[in-house]
Order: C-alpha cells, then structure tokens, then sequence
C-alpha cells in the first residue's frame, strides 16, 4: 500500500477495517505506517489472492501494487 | 450543506440544489472518464428492479428460465461473432487502453512496479475495476438526485458512497496539482479563503474553475469525513 496525499486517514482505516475485517486498532496503526514511511504490506499470500486485494483496494481508490517475495 | 448523521437504516444529510447539481455533475463526469454512464447504470438498475416487482423474472416460473437462457444464448452469440469478425474498431493488438491522464491514472494505477506485470495485471482487471467504480458513482448520483435537500444513503449503499466520492476527490486532486501534503494545504487555504466567514462579509467570491474546484474538493473532503464518522459511530454502537 502505497501512500498519497489526498485520501482521507481515517478513509484508509475504514478501508482496512471493511475489506481486510481488522480491528479498528490495528487498522489505525497499520495506516499511520503507510502515511510515515510511505508504504507497508498489508497483506500476503498466495499470487491469486494477492491480485484479488489489490484490485479490491483500487476499487476503493487506494494504490496498492503487488509484488514477488525475494 | 450538513454533514451526514446515523439514522435508522442509512445516513441523513442536506444540500441545497446547487450543491446537489454541482456534486452529482462531478460523479457522472469521473463515470464518463472509466467509461460508464451513471444515468445508463441507473436506468438497468431501475429496469431489473421494476422486472423483480412484476415477477418477469420469477426463477420459479420455467417459461421466464427458458427466457432468460435464450438471452444468455443470443448475448454468447453475439460475443462469439464480434470474435470472429476483424473489422472491429479496436486493434486486435491493441494492448488494453493504457490512462490516458493524472486524473486516470489515480483511478486506475498501475498495479505492479514492474512495469510488465502491470501491464498484464492491467489488462486482467481494469475493465472490471473500473466497471465497479461507476457503479459506485451511480449510487453516489442517485444519493442527489433528488428533489429534496434531504441526502439518504441506506446503510447497504454507504460503501460505494464512500469509495465514489473518494474516487471524486482524486480526480479533483489530480486537476488542483495536490501532489504532497503542503499543496494540499494550499488547497485546502484557497478553499476556506474563498468560503470562510470573512469571505461572506467582504464578498470574496469563486473567479475561476480552479477556485470552484478548491470549494468542491474542500466541500466532498468535509462531507467524506462526516459519513466515515456517522459509519464509524454506528459499529461501535452495534
């Protein structure tokens, strides 16, 4: 998840609380470190599924890449 | 305009005609961006609920089945022709329609810093993703569509309210240059300049597109975040 300077902190942690089911603390704490270090993994897994959530994310607005585990 | 609050079975706010005209204008141009028209999607919307009160569509009903199956064969026909035939507009090797501004590319990223996964990814999804965000912007409109200054949005469509005037607000951005949080700041100034206390008593007033555009980003920010709140007041209710 990559950060930007439009959408709305407390958007994102709705985002997160709706679509990926986390608690509102976790929520928070994973967006603020989206917002100070400009990108954090939100999610990982299977190839399939990570396509599905990041696609998930863009239809909410919010830029999310994938990308391979090294 | 008055922020949205938790009622029984949706959200409650106001806006007055000008407000409602000027915001649903912006969702039905960001559908014309992706693609979409907001008032087709409603007009099918309106079609399929009318067919399910009269009971067109009654699955219990063999003839409606046998009906709805000839449908599905004529639309696979139709498909396999538009196949088979080559003077289609688009070129066969025409990779899938690459965003064609700012504005686009915040609603349809890239979804790989790879620029060749992107593309594959791009070509797999974007249609649908884009497909999604104008049924979200067709929610959004019908939300003001109405004739009363009352905005309804029922607790099932808060979703798609929510994520379609988001994708409003990037498209906006795009066209204000918000890059990074001071140039949002800017915006943000510009916008309360322009519609703050003091502007109303020396008769500050909106000049240009730029200066509208400064009002309506402040205005759907302002009117996001007061649905995010009223969403968030009613599940911690629950």
């Amino acid at each position: 998840m990559h950060n930007d300077p439009i959408n709305l902190m407390s958007y994102v942690e709705w985002v997160f609380q709706s679509y990926f089911g986390m608690a509102r603390d976790r929520a928070k704490q994973l967006m603020l470190q989206v917002h100070e270090d400009g990108r954090a993994e939100v999610s990982r897994g299977q190839r399939e599924q990570m396509e599905a959530d990041a696609q998930a994310m863009h239809r909410y607005g919010l830029w999310a890449t994938i990308e391979e585990e090294k | 305009m008055l922020g949205f609050h938790p009622e029984r079975g949706g959200y409650v706010a106001q806006a007055d005609p000008t407000e409602r005209r000027l915001v649903r204008g912006l969702a039905a141009d960001v559908a014309t961006m992706l693609g979409h028209s907001v008032t087709d999607i409603l007009k099918q919307r309106k079609i399929r609920k009318e067919a399910t009160q009269a009971g067109d569509a009654d699955p219990l009903d063999p003839l409606a089945q046998y009906e709805s199956e000839l449908a599905d064969l004529a639309e696979l026909s139709g498909r396999i022709a538009g196949e088979l035939s080559f003077d289609s507009d688009e070129g066969v090797d025409e990779p899938s329609r690459i965003p064609m501004d700012d504005a686009i590319a915040r609603l349809l990223p890239d979804m790989s810093e790879d620029p060749a996964l992107a593309s594959e990814l791009r070509s797999m999804t974007q249609d649908s993703v884009a497909a999604a965000k104008a049924e979200n912007l067709a929610t959004f409109f019908a939300s003001l569509d109405g004739d009363s200054d009352v905005v309804w949005v029922e607790n099932e469509g808060a979703s798609a309210w929510l994520a379609a005037s988001n994708d409003i607000r990037l498209v906006l951005a795009a066209r204000l240059d918000i890059i990074d949080d001071s140039s949002s700041e800017q915006v943000y100034q510009r916008a309360s300049y322009l519609t703050g206390e003091e502007a109303a008593e020396v008769g500050r007033a909106v000049e240009n597109q730029d200066d509208l555009l400064a009002v309506l980003f402040a205005m759907l920010t302002w009117w996001q975040e007061s649905l995010l709140h009223a969403v968030g007041m009613k599940a911690r209710r629950r």
